[in-house]
C-alpha cells in the first residue's frame, strides 16, 4: 500500500473517530475539525518520510489532540471554559498514543448530536457530511446543490446552535432512544437517497453520497449491534444500491424498475442486503419502520432470480407501514403497490384521497402511470403533462416526456 | 400591578441605527422599583420550537414565527397601571430599533403553592419559554386538559423553574406595544399586531441541557394546543 492509499483509507476509517474524540475533549466543534485537518496534512508528509504507523488512527488522534492543545495555548487562553477543559488534557507523544478504541462511544455521540432534531434537516445532513464523513464545504455544497457560502453559513449556525442552545453531546437513553434513533436513520437514508436519486440537477446517481451513507450506516450498525432498525436500514440501502448500474440507460435516462436489465443488478450487494435483513429479522421483536422498508426492497431484489416480484406481499408491507407513519409519500407508494397488485383501478381509488401539495410531481406521475396501465391513454397523457409541470430533476423529466410520447400526448 | 415586557428587535433596523446602552434604563428601574428582573436571550438562530401532536414530540429549528420584530429578551415590570409601565418602556433604547410589547400579568391564573416554592437548582442552563397557544385549538380544547397547574407544581418540585407568568388576553386595557421612531413615540393598544397567535405566557426554566428543556416544554399543555418556543439565555 502506498502512502497515498494508506492516507485515503485512514481518512475514510478514522476522520469521524478523530473528530469525535476531539469534540469530547475540547467541546469545540470547529477546533476539532481544524485539528483533524491538520493531523491529516501532517500525516501526508510524516508517513511519506517515516512510513505508515502501525496504528494510523491512534497516530492521527494523538497528533490532532496536540494540535488542538497548541491552538488553545496560543490563542484561546482567555476563553476560560476551553482553557479549563484543556487543563484536563495531557500532552501525549509517540510513547503513549491515544487509542480511539478506548472510547468506543465517541462516534456514536457525534452521530446523535449531528442528527439532533432541534437542528434543521439540511443542517443535520451538512453537519453529518462535514464532521463524520470529512467532506469539505465545497464538496457538500456540490453534493446538496447549494452554494458554498450558504453551506458554510449553515454549518457555522448549526455548530453555534449546538453550543449555545446546549444540545448535549450524548447518546440518548431510555424512552428517548427509539425516537432519536429514528431521526438518525432518517438523516442517513436522506443522505443515501440524495446520492441515489438527487432531487435536482442532471446526474441520476452521485456515487459518493450513497457510498458515504452506506459506510456510515455500517459504522452505526457496528456501534449499535443490537438495533434491528439500523441493520434494516443497511439492508434497504444495499438492496437499492444493487440497482445503481441498471437504473440509467446508455443515454443517462432513468430506467423504471420493471424495464431494468435485472442481470445488471449487483448480486454481491443483494447478498449483503439479505444478510443484514436476516440479522435484523432475528433481532426485531416486532417489525419497525426500516425493517418493513427493507422487506419491500428485498421483495423487489428477489425478482432478479424469480423473474417477477411478489406484488401482493409488497402491497401488504406498504399497508403495514402506513400504520407506522402518516407520511403522504408512503401513502402514495402504498397506492401504487396496490395498483400493481390488484389492478390500476384499486390504486387510482387510493390516490384520489391524497393531498396534492406535499407530493409535488410524484402524485400526477403515479396517477399517470396507473392510468397508462389501465389503458386510459388520454387521461394518462393529461396527468403526465401535469407531472411535467412540477418536476425538478432532469432525468425524471426526460422519463416523463418519454412516457407522454408513448401515451400519444 | 406586574407587567411582562417583551423586548423585540427588528434586525433590519438593528443593523442601521445606533442605540444607547441599556444600563441607565436598568438603573432607573432599579431605583424606582419599576424593573423587578429581566435578561436578554440568545439569537433567534439558537431557538427551538416544540409541539406535541398525537403524543409525538415535533421540533423545529428557529423561532415560532418569522415576525419582523423578534423577541430578544424580557423584563418584569411593576407599575401602578399600564400607562406608567408604557411610559417607562418607551425609554428603553430598543424602542428605536424594534418594539416593546407590554402585557399585564394574570397573577391568579395558577394558584400560589402552599408553604412556598422549593429552592431552584443551582446547576444548569437557563431557557426562556414563550407560550404560543393556537387560539382556534384553545376554543375547542378541554379546559382541564389545558390547565398548567400540575406542570407548574412539577417544575417547582424538580427545582427547574426560576419563575413564570401567565399573561392576560391582549386588549387595549391589558396590552400595548411602544416604538420610538423619528416621528416620535408610537403606541399601539391591544394585541401585538403582527401575530395572530399572541404570546400567552413565559417561563424561566433551568435544565441540564436542551434535551431536558425540550422534555419539560413537551410536558406543558401549550405544546399540545399550540407551540412553545425555547430560547436559551446566553451562557
Amino acid at each position: 500500500m502506498t502512502t497515498g492509499e494508506a492516507l485515503a483509507r485512514a481518512f475514510a476509517d478514522e476522520w469521524g473517530r478523530v473528530v469525535a474524540a476531539l469534540v469530547r475533549t475540547t467541546g469545540d466543534w470547529s477546533l476539532a475539525e481544524d485539528a483533524a485537518q491538520e493531523a491529516f496534512a501532517t500525516a501526508a508528509t510524516a508517513w511519506e518520510r517515516d512510513g505508515v504507523p502501525r496504528r494510523p488512527g491512534a497516530w492521527l488522534t494523538t497528533v490532532a489532540r496536540n494540535r488542538a492543545l497548541d491552538r488553545l495555548r496560543r490563542g484561546a487562553v482567555e476563553r476560560s471554559v476551553l482553557a479549563t477543559r484543556a487543563a484536563g488534557m495531557t500532552e501525549g507523544g509517540e510513547v503513549d498514543p491515544i487509542e480511539p478504541d478506548d472510547v468506543p462511544d465517541d462516534r456514536l455521540r457525534l452521530i446523535f448530536t449531528c442528527c439532533h432534531p432541534a437542528l434543521g434537516l439540511e443542517a443535520r445532513v451538512a453537519l453529518t457530511l462535514r464532521t463524520l464523513c470529512g467532506l469539505s464545504v465545497e464538496e457538500i455544497a456540490h453534493a446538496l446543490g447549494a452554494s458554498e457560502a450558504a453551506t458554510a453559513k449553515r454549518l457555522v449556525r448549526a455548530k453555534q446552535k449546538i453550543q449555545r442552545a446546549g444540545i448535549p453531546y450524548r447518546v440518548p437513553s431510555g424512552a428517548a432512544l427509539p425516537e432519536r434513533l429514528g431521526a438518525v436513520l432518517a438523516v442517513l437514508y436522506l443522505l443515501f437517497t440524495e446520492g441515489y436519486a438527487p432531487s435536482g440537477g442532471e446526474a441520476v446517481v452521485r456515487p459518493d453520497l450513497a457510498a458515504e451513507a452506506i459506510r456510515l450506516t455500517e459504522v452505526l450498525a457496528r456501534l449499535m449491534p443490537d438495533e434491528p432498525e439500523v441493520l434494516a436500514l443497511l439492508a434497504l440501502e444495499r438492496f437499492q444500491d444493487s440497482r445503481r448500474d441498471a437504473r440509467t440507460g446508455p443515454d443517462g435516462a432513468l430506467v423504471p424498475l420493471e424495464e431494468q436489465d435485472r442481470s445488471r443488478w449487483s448480486a454481491p450487494s443483494i447478498a449483503a442486503g439479505e444478510a443484514a435483513l436476516a440479522a435484523a429479522e432475528r433481532l426485531a421483536a416486532r417489525p419497525g419502520f426500516q425493517l418493513r422498508q427493507a422487506r419491500i426492497a428485498a421483495l423487489h431484489a428477489r425478482a432478479r432470480t424469480t423473474g417477477r416480484p411478489d406484488r401482493a406481499a409488497i402491497a401488504a408491507e406498504y399497508a403495514a407501514l402506513r400504520s407506522l407513519s402518516a407520511s403522504p409519500h408512503l401513502a402514495l407508494a402504498h397506492a401504487v403497490a396496490v395498483g400493481l397488485a390488484d389492478g390500476p383501478d384499486a390504486g387510482l381509488a387510493l390516490l384520489d384521497g391524497l393531498p396534492d401539495a406535499p407530493l409535488g410531481a410524484a402524485l400526477p406521475a403515479a396517477r399517470a402511470d396507473l392510468l397508462r396501465r389501465a389503458d386510459r391513454r388520454a387521461e394518462a397523457a393529461e396527468s403526465y403533462r401535469r407531472a411535467l409541470g412540477a418536476v425538478r430533476s432532469g432525468p425524471e423529466r426526460a422519463f416523463l416526456e418519454r412516457r407522454l410520447r408513448e401515451t400519444g400526448g | 400591578m406586574q407587567y411582562v415586557m417583551l423586548v423585540r428587535v427588528d434586525p433590519d433596523l438593528a443593523g442601521t441605527v445606533e442605540i444607547d446602552d441599556v444600563e441607565p434604563w436598568v438603573a432607573e428601574g432599579s431605583r424606582t422599583g419599576m424593573r423587578l428582573q429581566g435578561d436578554p436571550v440568545d439569537e433567534p438562530a439558537t431557538a427551538t420550537t416544540v409541539r406535541v401532536r398525537d403524543g409525538e414530540v415535533l421540533l423545529s429549528d428557529g423561532p415560532f414565527a418569522e415576525t419582523k420584530e423578534i423577541v430578544a429578551g424580557y423584563d418584569l415590570l411593576e407599575a401602578p397601571d399600564l400607562e406608567r409601565a408604557l411610559d417607562y418602556a418607551a425609554r428603553h433604547p430598543v424602542a428605536r430599533i424594534g418594539a416593546l410589547e407590554v402585557r399585564e400579568v394574570w397573577d391568579e391564573f395558577v394558584p400560589d403553592r402552599e408553604g412556598g416554592v422549593p429552592p431552584a437548582r443551582t446547576e444548569g442552563r437557563d431557557y426562556l419559554f414563550l407560550h404560543h397557544p393556537d387560539p382556534v385549538v384553545v376554543q375547542r380544547a378541554d379546559r382541564a386538559d389545558a390547565d398548567p397547574t400540575a406542570w407548574v407544581r412539577g417544575v417547582e418540585d424538580s427545582g427547574a423553574t426560576l419563575g413564570g407568568a401567565r399573561l392576560r388576553d391582549a386588549d387595549p386595557g391589558t396590552a400595548a406595544t411602544v416604538r420610538a421612531r423619528e416621528e416620535g413615540v408610537l403606541v399601539s393598544r391591544g394585541p401585538f399586531a403582527e401575530l395572530a397567535e399572541e404570546i400567552a405566557g413565559i417561563d424561566l426554566i433551568r435544565a441540564a441541557d436542551l434535551d431536558e428543556a425540550i422534555a419539560i416544554a413537551a410536558a406543558h399543555p401549550t405544546s399540545r394546543i399550540g407551540a412553545i418556543e425555547v430560547r436559551p439565555f446566553p451562557a
